[in-house]
């Protein structure tokens, strides 16, 4: 009798954008799967439009999660099937040439950004339908920062997303109701499945299982319905990691994987948002959830419009009480755009008291000399746009702006850590890939050092942080360091 | 308010009635908005955030509460307690903590605020009384029958569409 309680050949724990994408490749190359997912599936109707549910079911910690500080930081991340990729806006971008030039020239990880990620990009925009943002599902609060960028000759531009006849919900951040984010629970999850691929629920993976130093198999919790129970899954060939940046290396570390590097160059995008009011209609619920940006690359960071859920909109408004509640009143009118910031900082995540994690992380003063440049320039474009009143939402300033002259002379020159509100949904760097065994806790080819038939496929292998958004990099990367995986195994099975 | 919401509630009962005065405070006044009787369900909410937020937050939550109710001392400056302030005068001392000098102070708020608000908009006569989904004039959603990769979704798009 096996020992196992399911063996295949590999087992992938982890179904946001790098689970997904290696159960994509692996599963089309004629290998058995189990991916192991933490969070529940979740059908497009089976999410809730009221946040407090849709959040319940779908973010990690009620989006409460936080860097240990005396200035917590929020780090938000999905905990369903699909990761971060079931709550997130869908853009897309291919990872800029200048990073991919470093990857290659500094972290020796040329067969991850070579040509092989060209030849995947192509694949994924095709299989996902990637394309701009449609006019007919904009919305008020995309075509204000459009009218803003225009009026200051500002580089913005319609956001590229995976989104496949988008209604116009406004809730990616509660789940896509009717599927057309194709985000991995509605793409490469049930693809994989397709193709045999099981999927187990619900199952926290504890430990990662190394016999003489080879990974065998995974052991996890589940708990569902019926109860808990521990399950146990065997691997022919290997166990890939990708619980994300925050949680892979806590697993390895679990199962016995030692390396300096284990958990260290934390690196993220926060970010910080201004709402402002406008005399016209918004409507924040009617639009895509994000469909207009402006990359401001050369200055460390990006501008995107950015809807929210009228419960985090009302929370976002001024006070409390009469004022406030007038402004409830006319949810309507308010846009909000913020700027994610490619910040320099290096922090580093442990296993900790409190849920479990420790992740320490602290913007520099140069990363706040960013958020403050970055927020300028929203306060400017919402006035440029016609707004009549901002809340810049930095703690030094007026919370009210009724000018721009009154945005400038009011703005501290350098921002104080408590002064903003940030938060950071890009996450990166903890099993750091590198062809330097120092340098890298995994290789080239994402193979964790120290261990064999053991591979990191998710944003943690990320040498640096990007500048854009992650997703597709991520995507790129697994997918050529899962198509190499698979070319390797048939040589070995040939062999 | 349900006898299973609040066994759900990782809070003692002297919390609970905190929960209940705090919470419906944040829209207290009489002026724009303003929540029916009875058409919210503020310990609900509170019970489905507290029931999947991380255990920090959980200890947030608790010390906010502590510290609203006892605000009409510590930044009122009156010995009076919260419950025996009007209306008003609730939302006013929320208000003022949610500008406090002290980021701890403003963040916790910042925190109740938030459940507050999830509460009021997951009832839907709310959320129709503020004008957030009115459609922007002119745009009209458009359906197309999606290739999406899941069957379920495809299925699902193409009853919605019939
Ligand atoms: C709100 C939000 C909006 C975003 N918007 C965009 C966007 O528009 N475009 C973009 O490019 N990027 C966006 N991102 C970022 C992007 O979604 C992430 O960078 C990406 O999904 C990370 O991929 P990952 O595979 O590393 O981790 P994730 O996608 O987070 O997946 C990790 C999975 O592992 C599971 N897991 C963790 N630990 C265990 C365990 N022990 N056992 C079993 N399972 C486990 C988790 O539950 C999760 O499902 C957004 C992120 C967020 C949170």
């Amino acid at each position: 009798m096996s020992r196992w309680d399911d063996e295949v050949d590999f087992v992938i724990v982890g179904t946001g954008a790098g689970g997904a994408t290696a159960a994509r490749v692996l599963s089309e190359a004629g290998f058995s799967l189990a991916l192991v997912e933490e969070g529940r599936y979740l059908k497009p109707e089976d999410r809730p439009r009221e946040l407090v549910d849709a959040m319940a079911m779908a973010v990690r910690g009620m989006a409460t999660l936080a860097t240990d500080s005396v200035v917590p930081m929020p780090l938000l991340q999905g905990k369903c099937v699909g990761g971060s990729t079931a709550i997130n806006s869908g853009i897309v971008w291919r990872m800029p040439e200048d990073v991919r030039a470093e990857w290659a020239s500094r972290w020796g990880l040329t067969g991850l950004v070579g040509e092989a990620m060209d030849d995947a990009y192509a694949t994924i925009e095709d299989e996902l339908g990637v394309g701009p943002t449609e006019a007919p599902i904009a919305g008020g609060n995309n075509l204000l920062m459009a009218r803003a960028a225009t009026q200051l000759g500002l580089p913005g531009k319609v956001i590229q997303r995976n989104a496949r006849g988008c209604e116009g919900n406004g809730r990616c951040l509660q789940g896509c109701p009717v599927g057309a984010r194709q985000s991995m629970e509605v793409s490469y999850v049930p693809r994989a499945i397709e193709r045999g691929a099981r999927l187990v629920t619900d199952c926290h993976v504890e430990r990662v299982l190394l016999e003489r130093g080879r990974a065998v198999g995974v052991r996890g919790l589940v708990r569902d319905a019926s109860g808990s129970r521990r399950i146990e899954i065997g691997a022919r060939r290997g166990v890939i990691v990708a619980a994300s940046a925050i949680f892979s290396p806590l697993l390895l570390a679990r199962s016995g994987v030692r390396h300096p590097l284990l958990g260290e160059r934390f690196q993220a995008h926060p970010g910080a948002a201004i709402v402002g009011r406008f005399d016209e209609d918004v409507c924040m619920g009617f639009g895509a959830s994000q469909g207009y940006e402006v990359p401001m690359r050369e200055r460390g960071y990006k501008l995107e419009a950015l809807s929210l859920p009228p419960d985090m909109l009302a929370a976002r408004l001024p006070g409390a009480g009469r004022d406030w509640q007038t402004r409830v009143g006319e949810l309507g009118r308010y846009a909000q755009w913020g700027g994610v910031v490619r910040m320099e900082a290096l922090g580093r995540v442990r296993a900790g008291l409190f849920d479990g994690v420790s992740v320490r992380y602290e913007p520099t003063r140069a990363d706040l000399a960013k958020v403050r440049d970055a927020l300028l320039l929203v306060g400017r474009m919402m006035f440029a746009a016609g707004a009549k009143e901002i809340y810049p939402g930095i703690a030094s300033m007026p919370e009210i702006v009724r000018s721009e002259a009154e945005l400038v002379e009011r703005m501290p020159i350098e921002l104080a850590r408590p002064d903003v509100h940030l938060v950071a949904s890009h996450l990166f760097g903890t099993t750091c890939a590198s062809a330097d065994p120092s340098r890298g806790v995994v290789d080239e080819q994402l193979a964790v050092r120290g261990a064999r038939d053991l591979y990191v496929m998710d944003a943690s292998v990320f040498p640096t942080n990007l500048g854009v958004n992650p997703q597709h990099s991520i995507m790129g990367v697994v997918w050529a360091a899962s198509k190499a995986l698979a070319a390797r195994e048939h040589a070995r099975r040939a062999a | 308010m349900t006898a299973t919401a609040i066994e759900g509630l990782p809070l003692t009962r002297l919390e609970v009635f905190w929960a209940g005065l705090v919470l419906p405070s944040f829209a207290g006044s009489g002026a724009g908005f303003t929540v029916r009787e009875g058409e919210v369900d503020y310990l609900a909410g509170l019970a489905r955030f507290m029931g999947a937020a991380s255990e920090k937050a959980k200890l947030g939550i608790r010390l906010a509460f502590l510290l609203a109710v006892t605000a009409p001392v510590w930044l009122g400056g009156r010995l009076r307690g919260f419950s025996s302030l009007g209306a008003e005068e609730r939302s006013e001392l929320l208000d003022r903590m949610s500008r406090h000098r002290v980021f701890f102070v403003r963040e916790l708020c910042l925190l109740l605020k938030l459940i507050a608000c999830m509460a009021i908009f997951r009832a839907p006569s709310t959320r129709e009384r503020t004008g957030y989904d009115r459609a922007t004039p002119g745009a009209t959603p458009h359906r197309r029958k999606l290739p999406v990769l899941s069957h379920a979704a495809a299925e699902l798009t193409e009853e919605r569409a019939a």
